[in-house]
């Protein structure tokens, strides 16, 4: 595969979850109020955790994939994260679509991903492709312009420190 | 195999370290979650219920010994704003009530914030339960910031304000909008007594939609202006 697409794909991804992790940590307070809102988790303190905790976890995330740290792993965290997140949203989206008695896709609502209020199916699919961009960094065995692309290196020709292919 | 447990491995360590990494900021943070704090929680608040057990009295004769009162303007302004009819028809009633809070609609608003004299003595009070971003956009003029999230910020200046008021009206949005009922909870657990604290249901959305006045910036700025 080609190493410039892999590299954008990866910056994409990167700078995604650093942009959608930055907005929610400047103001976690409305981020906490949105997530309580889905009505999922009830333990107070575990969703102070989640507030407080998930917006820096996802800058840290991107930042890791944008400099190259651990490529494979990290990719592996967001894919976990995304499935999670994108079904919470749409479970969510199924519920106020039953409520207010609207068809799924017409649904609209601030789902606390970053961006405001979104429409239910573009913030699926916008989650499908970075997911799949996630499996993509997975498949990958190898990735250019890494600071330090696996930590457990054994592999031979992959890069620990320092990655002399940067 | 091998790759596999190795990109397993790998993960965990990144998750722990992002982990270990948020915490810390978050830790740092002046805007930082309290992790253990619960924001949410339902407070124990002795309301009326248990005055009304401690004096003996019953909601029947308690009704009746209303009833035999002469009503004073004041009163109105005091009185549950509440039937059971309407409690039963609106979510947002029956949730206030299940916290021991009242409502107040905008009749009662308007008249308390025309009475310029007792708002100037600290009589009434305004309380803006919203962040402090969204109050210097436009806030009921003399009215008070307090966010029930960063309640250090500000409830030392709205208790002192609030020492001698007779009706302390808090609001936020309106409609499914809870930080008015936190800050209302707040206050009563600050020792305030819940007779005394109301929570408006149309809030600012409400009162900017009819052509009332607001004032920009923080409190007393002066800026006020009739929204058209």
């Amino acid at each position: 595969m080609k190493t410039g697409f892999v590299l954008i794909a990866r910056l994409i991804l990167g700078l995604s979850f650093v942009y959608m992790g930055g907005v929610k940590a400047v103001d976690p307070i409305v981020f906490l109020k949105t997530i309580r809102g889905y009505e999922m988790v009830d333990n107070p303190y575990l969703l102070n955790g989640m507030a407080g905790l998930i917006p820096h976890v996802e800058v840290v995330l991107g930042l890791l994939l944008v400099t190259g740290i651990a490529v494979r792993g990290t990719s592996l965290v967001l894919l976990s994260m995304l499935l999670i997140f994108s079904s919470a949203v749409a479970v969510k989206g199924a519920a106020i679509g039953s409520a207010s008695d609207l068809a799924f896709c017409a649904v609209r609502f601030d789902c606390g991903c970053g961006g405001g209020a979104v429409n239910v199916c573009v913030k699926l699919l916008l989650n499908g492709g970075l997911g799949a961009l996630s499996v993509l960094m997975l498949g990958v065995k190898r990735h250019t312009h890494c600071l330090f692309e696996n930590l457990f290196a054994s592999v031979p020709g992959s890069t620990g420190p320092p990655d002399s292919r940067s | 195999m091998k790759g596999v447990n190795r990109i397993l491995s790998e993960s965990g360590l990144v998750l722990t370290l992002a982990l270990a990494v948020a915490w810390l900021v978050n830790a740092t943070s002046p805007r930082g979650i309290k992790l253990g704090y619960d924001y949410f929680r339902m407070i124990e608040e002795p309301g009326e219920d248990s005055d009304r057990i401690l004096s003996g009295k019953t909601e029947e004769n308690e009704s009746v010994e209303r009833d035999l009162k002469p009503v004073t303007h004041s009163e109105v302004m005091t009185t549950v704003m509440t039937t059971d009819l309407e409690l039963a028809s609106d979510p947002i009633l029956e949730r206030l009530s299940s916290k021991g809070l009242r409502g107040i609609r905008l009749p009662e608003v308007l008249a308390a914030f025309e009475e310029i004299e007792k708002r100037e003595l600290g009589e009434i009070v305004f309380v803006d339960a919203r962040d402090v971003a969204y109050f210097e956009e436009g806030h009921i003029p003399g009215a008070y910031p307090l966010n029930h999230y960063r309640l250090e910020e500000g409830i030392d200046q709205v208790m002192a304000a609030c020492g001698l008021a007779e009706m302390i009206i808090v609001y936020c949005n309106g409609g499914e909008c809870e930080d008015s009922e936190f800050v209302a909870l707040d206050l009563v657990e600050f020792g305030l007594p819940s007779d005394n604290v109301r929570v408006y249901l149309g809030g600012i959305e409400e009162w900017k939609g009819g052509g009332r006045l607001i004032e920009l910036g923080p409190r007393d700025s002066g800026d006020i202006h009739r929204i058209d």
